[in-house]
């Protein structure tokens, strides 16, 4: 009965919530057992691994996937404030460019920078965001998918078929503080149980000016200017499940979006006119079939992205600097999964992508247009006895750099492995013990080669070792507390060769170089509770912590020698807590931060002070008839009032609120 | 009434103002020993900092500014260049697009002059000073503007070649080197002379030296000025105007590829920041001959020679060292023959780039 309780609560707070149930069939992703609430048990796998699902994800006061990683253990979102300043991750300071952003099967396309900017990524359509260190635990997966230290995967709502409801269409409504307003819509339709169409669109605008205590003595109250956006997105999806082990996909995705980019807040001068635009379009398509013993996957993807930067102050002849940068990736991957026996199972994947690099402003003279063929193979087995599980693979990189101007860079040859293994005394045994290692590294990007000026194209990748060891812990009872987890991983990550920028003739010409060398030590946690319901009360609880010693050991002659990476604190963690009683949730999500030096140099003038950020989320579901349901949201972000920073000089906003309001048919 | 008072006594706010111009004219120098020195340190961001040494007792003051302008959130960002006239410091903030001025004997704030022109940030770069006023530099706008060192003011702007940088006066003459460095592909490579007596630019030297960077000057009224070139095909490089003829006097060649000059005592420092070989080339003016190819002769190794000041009381030589950037600075000093007398760590200033004496 309290099961039934708790799926009806479920389903009528997240409308899309089984879905996820009926996707699994479909998915790429490892067909774990699927529990009430998760996608993945996160103690199933032998890489940490970490989850939100669209429940979750809905009251973590969240616009973007930025916002919500900041609640994951081992990671460091760098947020410089603001919808629309730039949000990165680094998991386990290995660097944002060391882990790979996954968005519906296909890792999204990086080449100029290397570092996604989970702001722009909109929690709206997100179903699940599970973070994985080294490898996702499936290994019939594109090659790319075991090209990096970390994978975050992102995924879209899936379809939920209802004879009885063929169309669903669901529109939402939020508006808040500082300009915020936030329509969207989604529209899915099933033809009939094997095909089904979904449209997805949103548009998200803020003047995003917002106050904060000047940095200036006496100057009381600023407030942050440049930092408008608006962005749009479309996404369309279509599927076609011939049956259950047959199944085709398409995706097409665009979004744009304008905005100011606010600088740093710069003592007794406020001017700030510098301006980004971006588009985005994609295209994908996805082919799985299962047979007897074995599966078959097929992906195709094209990516083009724009972006677009100007500084109308800059004072050159023409009185403005502008870069328009055009983006393109070809990218095919296919990947073959056999199972030898219950046990063994061996997967072959290969993906070959283009990616290419122009620019077409006033000032492209000279630029080294850049195009870059990269071939990626991959073996990987499995092996699962009775308590122990073994997985492990080997990436074959190779890449080849042709330029239409200047030097190439240099050629990639890399063979990468990775192996993991966990241990379980018994399949009853609440106890797991988990380890892994991976040797990855990540490829110099197009900025960091070609960039005019600065780049280098003598450039070698960047290793970052990683060696983790961990013991997970699940309980199940009838007691008060109905089920606990918790999940404890120490690791050791080496960074070398790290690509870092150092001036060169002056402070104003800087030049790549790979001069970095990192040593990482550091502890992730996470435990999470779900309570007996008390007066149809339902009590859950999340906490993650972690704890970093991450040390620039790249030179023994400089001063920052064996300190701590610049913005990595020791100590950070998150809790939420959520209840539900009947048609209300009510969530209290924490972000704790400890002090951080956002240079290499431990001097009072480098410091960046602890921060702890409270939010709450409350909702309330009308739920009228059957096939009506309309919900009320209130988000009251930052409820103290406290002003912080991630990075310095770069204020978070303080209090500030959103309501919305959402209604499905 | 009120209009007969106003009447007289304006030419009295007038004299008043006039007496408490710094324009005395300073007259050959007859130096006492320096006391202590003023280390300015332009910081990465929003942490420049101004440093006191007192030379007797070997103590840095890394926030000196901080400590007696308790109630300052601090100077601001990009602290480019100072100089002491009269009584008073003038600090160029380049990042927070201002000068700050400061009582020159204890570092007590006495005004912020802001740099900025409708909606843009000027961003001063360089100082000098003359009959009274300051002049600086302005790499945003391209121009010289015009301190009134009794109102505090800026009095006019001067417009002058593309993204000026240093500048020095020679008689009633100043030079700026316009550097033209934000247009890639097509630097700069002239020298703006402003008459001094009516404040216009009355011509625009062309130079071999790409880039403009640090101009000085000797007694014979020879103007060095040294660039960086266009980072492609054009070295670092020094090129030597006439201030009597106001034309180029010699190209120095591959020889001289330095982009910074300072010249005490007719001797010119030739340096680098950051690249080059060596840290520092002595270059007898007059005789236009190399007095040491290093000045360093003890062997200390300096990473990115940031600034050189020369103490000419008693020719002591400072290397500002602004090691690997963004991490603390070094101030070394050096005798006149090249052979270390001390150093010590500008801690919490980063990129050390200037040495005042006070005496």
């Amino acid at each position: 009965m309290k099961a039934v309780k708790l799926h009806t609560l479920l389903a009528i707070i997240s409308s899309f919530y089984f879905t996820n149930v009926k996707a699994q069939s479909i998915d790429t992703l490892p067909a774990v057992k699927v529990s009430a609430q998760k996608e993945i048990d996160e103690t199933k796998t032998n890489v940490p691994a970490q989850q939100l699902n669209k429940t979750e994800l809905s009251k973590l006061n969240s616009l973007s996937v930025a916002d919500a990683v900041k609640y994951f253990s081992g990671v460091l979102v760098k947020d410089y404030g603001g919808i629309g300043g730039l949000k990165t991750i680094s998991v386990r300071s290995l660097g944002a460019n060391h882990t790979g952003v996954m968005y519906d099967d296909i890792i999204l396309s990086e080449v100029q920078g290397g570092q996604v900017d989970l702001g722009k990524l909109s929690l709206d359509n997100i179903e699940s965001i599970t973070l994985y260190d080294a490898t996702p635990g499936n290994i019939l997966l594109p090659a790319r998918s075991f090209a990096f230290a970390s994978v975050l995967v992102l995924k879209t709502t899936a379809p939920k078929f209802d004879p009885a409801k063929k169309a669903t269409l669901h529109i939402s409504l939020k508006v808040g503080s500082f300009g915020f307003i936030n329509p969207s819509a989604f529209f899915q339709y099933h033809f009939n149980k094997h095909f089904y169409n979904t449209f997805s669109t949103e548009y998200q605008g803020a003047n995003g000016a917002y106050p904060f205590k000047a940095y200036e003595a006496g100057a009381g109250t600023a407030k942050r200017i440049n930092s408008d956006i608006k962005s749009y997105r479309a996404e369309y999806d279509a599927g076609y499940k011939i049956n259950d082990s047959n199944v085709i996909k398409f995706k097409t995705y665009y979004y744009n979006s304008d905005r100011g980019l606010p600088s740093s807040v710069v003592l007794y001068n406020p001017i700030s006119h510098q301006r980004l635009k971006d588009e985005n379009f994609f295209t994908q398509a996805f082919w799985q079939k299962a047979f007897t013993a074995s599966k078959i996957l097929f992906n195709a993807k094209y990516n083009y992205a724009y972006t677009y930067y100007l500084d109308p102050d800059f004072p050159n002849i023409q009185g403005k600097y502008e870069s328009k940068f055009h983006k393109k990736e070809y990218y095919f991957s296919g990947a073959y999964l056999y199972n030898f026996s219950k046990i063994f199972s061996a997967s072959y994947s290969s993906d070959y992508f283009i990616s290419t690099l122009t620019r077409s402003d006033d000032f492209a003279q000279g630029f080294a247009i850049p195009i870059r063929k990269t071939w990626l193979n991959n073996i990987a087995a499995k092996a699962i006895f009775s308590s122990v599980e073994f997985q492990g693979d080997l990436l074959y990189t190779h890449q080849q750099d042709k330029v239409k101007l200047g030097n190439n860079g240099k050629d990639i040859d890399v063979l990468s492995p990775t192996i993991s293994a966990s241990y379980q005394p018994s399949k009853a045994s609440p106890i797991k013990i988990r380890a892994f290692y991976k040797n990855i590294f990540r490829v110099p990007t197009f900025d960091d080669l070609y960039y005019t000026y600065i780049g280098n194209t003598n450039l070698k990748p960047e290793y970052a070792r990683q060696y983790n060891v961990g013991i997970t812990y699940r309980q199940s009872s009838n007691d008060f507390l109905q089920s606990g987890l918790f999940t404890i991983d120490g690791y050791y990550n080496k960074v070398k060769d790290k690509i870092l920028a150092v001036p060169r003739q002056n402070l104003f010409q800087w030049t790549m170089l790979n001069i970095g060398s990192v040593d990482i030590k550091g502890i992730d946690a996470n435990v999470q509770f779900n309570f007996k319901d008390i007066n149809d009360v339902h009590l859950s609880a999340k906490l993650a912590y972690t704890f970093q010693k991450a040390l620039d050991v790249s030179d023994k002659t400089s001063s920052s020698y064996q300190t701590q990476l610049p913005y990595t604190p020791e100590h950070s963690g998150s809790i939420n807590i959520n209840a539900d009683f009947k048609k209300l949730s009510i969530s209290y999500n924490i972000l704790l931060s400890s002090y951080r030096y956002q240079l290499g140099d431990q001097i009072y003038e480098n410091l960046v002070k602890e921060w702890g950020n409270n939010d709450i989320s409350l909702s309330y579901t009308f739920c009228s008839k059957k096939m009506y349901k309309y919900k009320a949201l209130i988000e009251l972000n930052n409820v103290f009032n406290n002003q912080y920073e991630i990075i310095k000089y770069y204020p978070m906003p303080r209090f500030n609120y959103r309501v919305g309001i959402s209604a499905e048919f | 009434m009120k209009k007969s008072l106003a009447k007289w006594l304006l030419p009295m706010i007038v004299i008043l103002n006039a007496c408490s111009k710094d324009d005395v004219n300073p007259g050959p120098p007859v130096l006492t020993a320096a006391k202590g020195l003023y280390i300015l340190s332009e910081g990465s961001s929003n942490n420049s900092k101004l440093g006191y040494y007192n030379l007797a007792t070997g103590v840095l003051t890394g926030d000196f500014f901080g400590q007696q302008n308790p109630s300052s959130s601090g100077l601001g960002s990009l602290a480019n260049d100072m100089i002491q006239y009269g009584s008073k410091l003038y600090i160029v903030m380049n990042g927070s697009s201002n000068v700050t001025v400061l009582n020159a004997s204890n570092a007590v704030f006495i005004k912020q002059i802001p740099f900025i022109n409708g909606s843009v940030a000027m961003q001063p770069r360089y100082a000098a000073s003359y009959k009274g006023n300051v002049y600086v530099t302005s790499t945003i706008d391209s121009s010289v503007s015009v301190i009134d060192t009794s109102s505090l003011s800026i009095i006019k702007t001067i417009h002058v070649g593309r993204n000026p940088e240093g500048l020095a006066i020679v008689g009633n003459k100043m030079y700026v080197a316009n550097s033209g460095g934000y247009t890639f592909g097509a630097v700069d490579s002239t020298v703006s002379v402003i008459d001094l007596n009516t404040q216009t630019e009355i011509k625009r030297i062309k130079t071999a030296t790409k880039n403009g960077q640090r101009v000085d000057v000797n007694s014979m009224g020879d103007v060095y000025v040294s660039g960086y070139g266009d980072f492609a095909d054009a070295p670092a490089s020094v090129s030597i105007i006439s201030s009597i003829t106001d034309n180029v006097k010699l190209e120095m060649g591959p020889a001289f590829g330095y982009s910074n000059v300072r010249i005490y005592d007719d001797v010119a420092y030739f340096y680098n920041t950051y690249g080059g070989t060596g840290t520092c080339k002595l270059y007898n003016t007059i005789t236009n001959t190399v007095l040491r190819p290093e000045f360093i002769t003890d062997g200390t190794l300096i990473t990115n020679a940031y600034g050189i000041n020369v103490d000419e009381q008693n020719g002591d030589v400072y290397i500002l060292d602004s090691k690997s950037f963004p991490s603390t600075g070094v101030a070394n000093c050096f005798d006149k023959n090249g052979v270390k007398k001390f150093s010590f760590s500008v801690s919490p200033g980063v990129g050390p780039n200037k040495v005042l004496f006070i005496r």
